[in-house]
């Protein structure tokens, strides 16, 4: 055990923000300089650069990047150490102030404890002003320290920043009361300065009235103190919780590794698995240096079980507790210039787990200029909004407030690897743990260890006609006469039992493939392989049901045949018919077949039905049971 | 008991090593074919080493590959072979070929050619031949302006590029490291790490370095305002060099006729972290390939550089 006297995470991050111009660099800037931070050869490079009336241009200490200097503005985050007297640490994000950047903007305040609101005093409050104010809380920043700038250039500096704050205090409070949870430790602490002359960053300005506000220094030396002290009271006290990173497979065990959350497990520890709900104990726990919420550790059970990158190891005790839920109430920012489109699937990720997700319903976006809550509106590039998001499965995400790195997440568009959006969980809203599994004495692994062959979906999608049905008829007869267990879901004999209701809409194409998975899931339990050949023409559809699946049992097959082929043939004659029926529903002719970006097998429909076998089956039996 | 400093300094180190972990395991978890660029340095070296106690009691699961110009310091080469028997961590070596069927050398082309062919296109070659999907760097954002605007996890789009006015978003531990054909991505683990933060974790942890960071009286020659060291007897001298002996040290390591010393005293890591507190430069102000244009480092991280 650690016997140290000391507090856990001492690094306090503070994050400069506010509307463009409105000075942030060069405070940050000049609180560098003056701190003696910045060093030798930065401040050459700075006095050497085009001086503003002769005096150093501070801003230039962290717009780091060559376009950032050719436009005069901040476009990405700066990350910046500051050690203060005392010997706390401080991280200073400099963070973008022009509103096409505030996705990075969202970046910084996302980790950040402090945030410093810079304002022109001379120009006052803008939008952007409170937007960065209402971002930073809802990120779940506490402390706000609103800096007003620039007073240097005012005659009668106390009755400027009367009256700015007295108009910030208002809207802020209207805004935060509508939108942000009540959190009785919240400060706001106003500073009035000049980043250009440095009054009052560092040193008090004799001109200013004497003891009216604290130095900007002086304001973040409080408060990091605060933050200290607040973390060591709520750290460690919760049940142990990990989400897995990786599985180390050595030779004889597997190890589990992630981060801490919650107490420090140690030999013997009980512990669960979600999602499986399996039990082990724990007979090796590794560290790095220290045991605390958020280090390193490595864990290793007494017994294997299932457990793959996303799933939650937490104490047994604690599992029946465990918030897992399907459908979430959060805020979201919108970060992409497209929008986020309401029932698309998009990625969650939070932490290690990603899965579907859609993005159901916006309760409501927030005006930032008045706080109001607006309802029916679509969500565009930098829209603060209350959604419900649905998860493909049930997932154990806590609330934001209970843990920043747990309760937040961000949305992924699929096909552009672009995110979207970053979201708070504010409360889960549906829960589909109610229905308790039994817990049945032959499970996946036991009948999978006695063929010799992990089970599998292989999921067989293609053009009508591009040989589907030959290839996995082919390969059922191989893996028959190798003692392998499987069951082929064809599209056709699916259509006239589990689905003689549907037509071929893409709803129904829609609702096909999510009961052809769903069976599929039930199969793979009986540690079989299981071999659907189905159009599936929709990329979102497939990656629904890919999302059903844990890492690797879902094997994308994608028979690429071209369509003059596949009409030639013709194996069923829909291809004829359709050239006679020209309102009839064929994927590849008169509805679009959406082809796989990243298929697990790549199979030329046009080569010899021997050598596709042979890779198909180098697939399957590679995949020897543990 | 220790003063409160250094109690700090220690909590400091504790949640930079858990971050750099987290990290490290995220490369080992979200992608198929990892990478760690190993230069031999003191950041790289302690990066080894996290990597090390981040997969304990298993072994690395991902490469370790150092990009090899031939111009390093001879004791870098043995310190580095050492390192890896002693770690048992097979470290792979890449050059490019066009090196030597090219003649290129620090004295037959200028810095910025040389880096381009035996650095930055000898690195893109080794990611894309081996087909890495992230590639893992001992980068920290103290180093360099525009390093101080780069990512953890940073993309690079097909031919290694850097865009940093479309930086993915990064959030708490919820990184976006979904790839698309052709992107991959680039680790920096150490990204939140200062100079003495290292220096600290090498004292605390025990690590060795390549000896070359300590003083020692060693053969130089000027080269206007900064102090050149003469390595090998391929150092091709001017007419009017005078070799005289200085007692000197690295604080950063490259290639040797491009990296700066500075005069010092100090012989251990205990000296050398006294020296940096208080000290008021920075670190690369040694390294003579980044003082080319005040954007030097950014152009050359668009081109595929580290």
């Amino acid at each position: 055990m650690t016997s140290s006297p000391s507090q856990s995470h001492p690094l306090v991050r503070v994050v400069f923000c506010g509307a463009v111009d409105d000075g942030k660099s060069t405070l940050l800037g000049h609180l560098l300089y003056g701190t003696d931070t910045a060093t030798l050869d930065e401040i050459s490079f700075v006095s050497s650069s085009d001086a503003i009336d002769g005096k150093l241009d501070y801003s230039l200490f962290v717009d780091g990047l060559e376009s950032e200097r050719e436009q005069g503005i901040t476009i990405d985050v700066a990350h910046r150490t500051l050690t203060l007297e005392s010997g706390q640490r401080l991280q200073l994000l400099d963070s973008p102030g022009h509103a096409q950047y505030t996705r990075n903007m969202a970046v910084a305040a996302a980790s950040a404890d402090i945030a410093v609101l810079v304002i022109d005093a001379t120009r006052g409050i803008r939008d952007q002003s409170l937007r960065h104010a209402l971002i930073a809380q809802l990120m779940g920043v506490r402390h706000i320290v609103v800096a007003l700038n620039k007073l240097d250039a005012v005659d009668d500096v106390a009755r400027a920043v009367t009256s700015v704050t007295a108009e910030f205090t208002e809207r802020l409070t209207a805004m935060t009361h509508r939108n942000v949870a009540e959190d009785a430790s919240a400060t706001v602490t106003v500073v009035a300065l000049s980043g250009r002359t440095g009054a009052n960053v560092i040193d008090v300005e004799p001109s200013f009235p004497a003891g009216e506000w604290p130095t900007l220094y002086a304001a973040l030396e409080g408060l990091s103190a605060d933050v200290r002290a607040s973390r060591s009271e709520s750290d460690g006290n919760a049940p142990f919780r990990m989400s897995v990173q990786f599985v180390n497979r050595l030779e004889r065990t597997r190890r589990y590794l992630g981060r801490l959350s919650g107490r420090a497990p140690e030999v013997g520890t009980h512990v669960t698995v979600f999602p499986s709900g399996e039990s082990a104990h724990i007979v090796d726990v590794g560290w790095a240096s220290n045991r605390s919420v958020g280090s390193p550790v490595s864990i290793e059970l007494d017994r294997e079980i299932d457990i793959s990158r996303g799933d939650v190891i937490v104490e047994a005790a604690a599992y029946a507790s465990l918030p897992v839920f399907q459908g979430f109430l959060a805020d979201v920012v919108c970060l992409s210039p497209d929008g986020i489109t309401l029932g698309q699937t998009y990625s969650l990720m939070s932490g290690p787990l990603e899965l579907p997700c859609h993005i159901d319903v916006t309760r409501y976006t927030v005006d930032p200029e008045t706080g109001e809550q607006v309802v029916g509106q679509p969500l565009g590039v930098n829209d603060i909004a209350r959604v419900e998001v649905s998860t493909s499965r049930p997932i154990a995400l806590t609330t934001f407030s209970e843990s920043r790195e747990t309760g937040g997440f961000i949305i992924v568009n699929r096909a552009t690897g672009e995110t979207v959006g970053v979201g708070m969980n504010r409360a889960g809203i549906t829960r589909k743990s109610d229905v308790t599994r039994h817990a049945f004495t032959l499970n996946r692994q036991t009948r999978e260890r006695a063929t010799g062959i992990r089970g599998c979906v292989l999921w067989v999608t293609g053009l009508p006609g591009c040989g589907k049905s030959t290839l996995a008829n082919a390969l059922e007869v191989e893996l028959f006469h190798q003692g392998v267990h499987t069951v082929i879901l064809d599209g056709d004999t699916i259509r006239q039992t589990l689905s003689e209701d549907l037509g071929f809409s893409p709803e129904d194409r829609s609702e096909n493939v999510r009961r052809v998975s769903r069976v599929a899931q039930l199969l793979l339990d009986t540690g079989c392989v299981v071999i659907v050949t189905l159009v599936s023409p929709y990329r979102d559809d497939r990656a629904l049901a890919r999302g059903l699946f844990a890492d690797g049992d879902f094997i994308e097959v994608f028979v690429d045949t071209p369509v003059e082929v596949c009409a030639e043939r013709d194996p069923k004659g829909l291809y004829a018919r359709a050239t006679q029926d020209p309102t009839m529903n064929l994927t590849g002719v008169t509805s679009p077949y959406e082809t796989p970006e990243s298929p697990e097998l790549h199979i030329d429909g046009t080569a010899p039905v021997p050598e596709s076998l042979a890779r198909l089956m180098a697939v399957v039996t590679n995949r020897r049971a543990n | 008991m220790p003063p409160m400093s250094a109690l700090l300094n220690d909590d400091v180190l504790n949640e930079l090593e858990a971050e750099a972990i987290w990290a490290l395991r995220e490369c080992a978890g979200a992608f198929s074919r990892p990478v760690l660029l190993y230069s031999i340095g003191k950041d790289s070296t302690a990066l080894l080493h996290l990597a090390r106690k981040a997969f304990a009691p298993g072994p690395l699961p991902f490469t370790v590959l150092h990009v090899d110009t031939t111009w390093k310091f001879g004791d870098m080469i043995a310190f580095r072979d050492r390192l890896s028997r002693e770690w048992d961590v097979p470290i792979r070596v890449h050059t490019n070929p066009a090196g030597a069927s090219d003649n290129i050398t620090p004295f037959t082309r200028t810095s910025d050619d040389y880096t381009r062919v035996m650095k930055t296109e000898a690195l893109r070659t080794a990611l894309t031949d081996g087909g890495f999907d992230v590639a893992i760097g001992g980068a920290r954002r103290d180093e360099e302006r525009s390093r101080a605007k780069e990512r953890m996890f940073s993309l690079r789009e097909a031919g290694h590029q850097w865009n940093p006015k479309a930086q993915r978003p990064e959030f708490w531990t919820s990184p976006n490291l979904a790839l698309q054909p052709g992107q991959t991505m680039r680790a920096f683990p150490l990204s939140n790490w200062t100079e003495l933060d290292v220096w600290r974790y090498i004292r605390r942890e025990g690590l060795e370095v390549v000896p070359l960071y300590f003083a020692a009286p060693r053969p130089t020659v000027m080269r206007g305002d900064k102090i050149i060291v003469v390595d090998d007897d391929r150092f091709e001298l001017a007419p009017d060099d005078v070799v005289s002996t200085r007692t000197v040290r690295f604080r950063t390591l490259g290639c040797y006729p491009l990296s700066a010393a500075e005069e010092s005293s100090a012989t251990s890591v205990d000296d050398i972290i006294a020296e940096l507190e208080a000290s008021r430069t920075s670190e690369r102000a040694g390294r003579l390939i980044d003082g080319r244009g005040s954007s030097s480092m950014e152009a050359k991280k668009k081109e595929g550089y580290f």
